[in-house]
């Protein structure tokens, strides 16, 4: 709960990055520095959206936040089209990051899927240019036009990049859990990080149980508040004796301390 | 032209608040999970997330899905027992100076009073709010508030408990044909206040696989699209008892709060508009006196509707 802040944030720019996809940058006073991991609840500032938006932070400068919006109803729609100047009530940063030195130290695997990409990317930058380790970096969308190429190149050591549709020379057609397969078995022993859609998440999980490799996973839950007091969020414990908040005690989980049932890998 | 500042404070039962703008059951958790932002001890008080003997872990997913203008959620009173409050949440709350109302519900008429008694050994709390009207259980809750004549048992039992100098409150649901009867009872019971209202039943259906979206079917309501039907509820109240009507229910503004106190209301409690704003409480209460000014009164007790005996 340290560091948080709860204000008005304006946009200083709008940036189209893939097919209905933007980056904005926002002007915020946080208490804090965000990091990879936690997410921030933003309003559209629509009378018809109730509650506030949960968006993974995409980068954190002094007084400026980055997040990555794509539309997936009407508050993302709004969003999206904010203009420099319009103000958002944001409340953050929230939640725990990806801290587990295994994952940090190396060697590891990211598997992003959409939107997921974003803690990801941010984590695997900065641990790069630290110099701390060089995660292998998958990333997965439907088409080409999904991809968010602009921001995806941030990361000097580059993405292996899949897509189910629509393959050219630099892509690979299938899906992201094939390339984590082939990953694997190239580095016996890596740590995997997760995030993007469930079905996703549990593809990697069932490899990974199978792998014997160590998953963390950063979750998506309908939320209503962000900070742990409505209990919307929640996911059971790995002994099932009680109920973790995907936003406070998450959203990234060591698999083995939740209950995430893995599906059958395909 | 000295101006004196408008009198917030409201009896209620043996206990005299400082100000009637509380936070709801549920939306504001124990009231310690946003000290940093806002804190519990401006308000007029905290009303707890609904507290139970033993702990509960609550529903399975979904738990909530907005609406246009609301929210329906089926949390299952997930809370940390009875215990684990006594030990861990309510020092806290006392440190911080809060006017903490303990909400409570149990699984029979005679759990309430138990859980009364187990409360009346610590310091702390200023009152008690029965939960009698928890829509998302499978026992109790629902069950208990539908019934004067329970309600009115249920109420007695645990005035009997209360130590004398706390505020013993009843939380109703509107999901009856006459809340009246209900807190009729309630006062009956030796309540010295009703709460109106906790969630309207809801239903949110997933047309493609031709069913209710929760497991449960019925959900409970709750957010600014209730309000009209939180006002209804508290006139009809207001008129049916003598004791205070605590309103709540699509509390969004300091407007919103004030339209309670026209309809009979002597405080109101804000919910589910915490969740996106979560130091709302906290604005109205600097808001209110100087709206209460610009609106030419000197209490909120001043705001009441003429008509309203009618
Ligand atoms: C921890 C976390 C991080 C996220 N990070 C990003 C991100 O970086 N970029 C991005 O584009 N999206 C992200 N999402 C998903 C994003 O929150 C949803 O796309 C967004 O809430 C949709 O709102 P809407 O008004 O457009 O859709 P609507 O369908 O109108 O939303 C209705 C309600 O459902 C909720 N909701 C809808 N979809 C989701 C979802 N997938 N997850 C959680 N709640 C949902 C909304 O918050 C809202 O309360 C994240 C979600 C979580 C939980
Ligand atoms: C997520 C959620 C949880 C709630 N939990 C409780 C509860 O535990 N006990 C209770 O008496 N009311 C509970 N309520 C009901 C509220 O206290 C309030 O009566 C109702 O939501 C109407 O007010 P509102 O429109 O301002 O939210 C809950 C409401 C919501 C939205
Ligand atoms: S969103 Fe409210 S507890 Fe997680």
């Amino acid at each position: 709960m340290p560091g948080r802040g709860l204000g008005m944030a304006r946009v200083l720019a709008n940036t189209g990055v893939a097919r209905d996809t933007v980056v904005l940058t926002m002007a915020i006073d946080l208490p804090t520095q965000a990091r990879p991991g936690q997410f921030a609840m933003v309003h559209p500032m629509r009378t018809d959206c109730l509650l506030a938006r949960p968006f993974s932070i995409l980068d954190h400068r002094d007084g400026e936040l980055d997040i990555l919006i794509k539309v997936a109803g009407k508050g993302s729609a709004s969003m999206a089209v904010a203009r420099p100047g319009d103000e958002m009530r944001l409340f953050g940063p929230l939640g725990q990051s990806f801290d587990a030195p295994r994952l940090l130290d190396g060697p590891s695997i990211f598997v992003a899927g959409g939107v997921g990409v974003v803690p990801l990317h941010w984590l695997a930058r900065d641990l790069h240019s630290r110099g701390r380790s060089t995660p292998h970096c998958i990333f997965g969308g439907r088409t080409p036009a999904d991809l968010p190429t602009a921001v995806l190149t941030q990361y000097e050591p580059g993405w292996e990049l899949w897509v189910e549709d629509g393959a050219t020379e630099s892509l690979e057609t299938g899906r992201v859990t094939h390339g984590l397969q082939r990953a694997l078995e190239a580095t016996p022993g890596a740590a995997v990080a997760t995030c993007g859609p469930t079905p996703m998440m549990k593809a990697v999980a069932a490899i990974c149980e199978e792998a014997d490799a160590p998953l963390w996973v950063c979750l998506e839950e309908q939320m209503g508040c962000g900070a742990g007091v409505c209990r919307a969020c929640v996911i059971p414990s790995a002994s099932g004796d009680r109920m973790c908040t995907v936003c406070k005690e998450g959203p990234v989980f060591a698999v083995s301390d939740i209950q995430f049932g893995a599906a059958v890998a395909s | 032209m000295s101006q004196v500042s408008p009198d917030l404070s409201v009896q209620i039962g043996p206990v005299t608040f400082e100000n009637p703008i509380f936070t709801a059951s549920g939306t504001w958790g124990y009231g310690l999970e946003y000290t940093d932002i806002a804190p519990p001890g401006p308000l007029g008080g905290v009303v707890t997330k609904t507290l139970t003997m033993e702990p509960r872990l609550g529903n399975t997913q979904p738990r909530v899905r907005e609406q246009p203008h609301g929210l329906l959620n089926s949390i299952g009173l997930e809370n940390v027992g009875i215990n684990a409050f006594l030990g861990e949440k309510l020092p806290r709350l006392r440190f911080l100076n809060a006017s903490v109302i303990v909400s409570l519900a149990g699984r029979d008429e005679d759990e309430f009073a138990t859980l009364i008694q187990r409360l009346a050994q610590f310091p702390g709390w200023a009152g008690v709010e029965l939960n009698l009207s928890c829509p998302n259980v499978a026992r109790g809750g629902l069950d208990f508030g539908q019934d004067p004549v329970r309600i009115e048992r249920i109420t007695a039992l645990a005035r009997a408990a209360l130590p004398a100098d706390r505020s013993l409150w009843v939380k109703l649901t509107p999901n009856v044909s006459s809340i009246g009867d209900l807190a009729k009872a309630a006062e009956q019971g030796g309540a010295h206040a009703v709460t109106c209202i906790n969630t309207v039943l809801g239903v949110e259906v997933n047309l493609q696989e031709r069913r209710p979206v929760f497991p449960r079917a019925v959900a409970g309501y709750s957010g600014p699209a209730i309000l009209p039907i939180a006002l209804a509820k508290v006139l009809e109240t207001a008129r049916a008892v003598s004791i205070p009507v605590v309103g709540v229910g699509g509390i969004g503004s300091i407007d919103d709060a004030l339209a309670f106190f026209v309809v009979g209301a002597s405080a109101v409690q804000v919910g589910t508009s915490l969740f996106p704003e979560p130091d709302l409480a906290n604005r109205m209460v600097e808001q209110f006196s100087a709206r209460l000014t610009e609106l030419g009164a000197a209490s909120p007790r001043e705001l009441r509707w003429e008509g309203l005996a009618g």
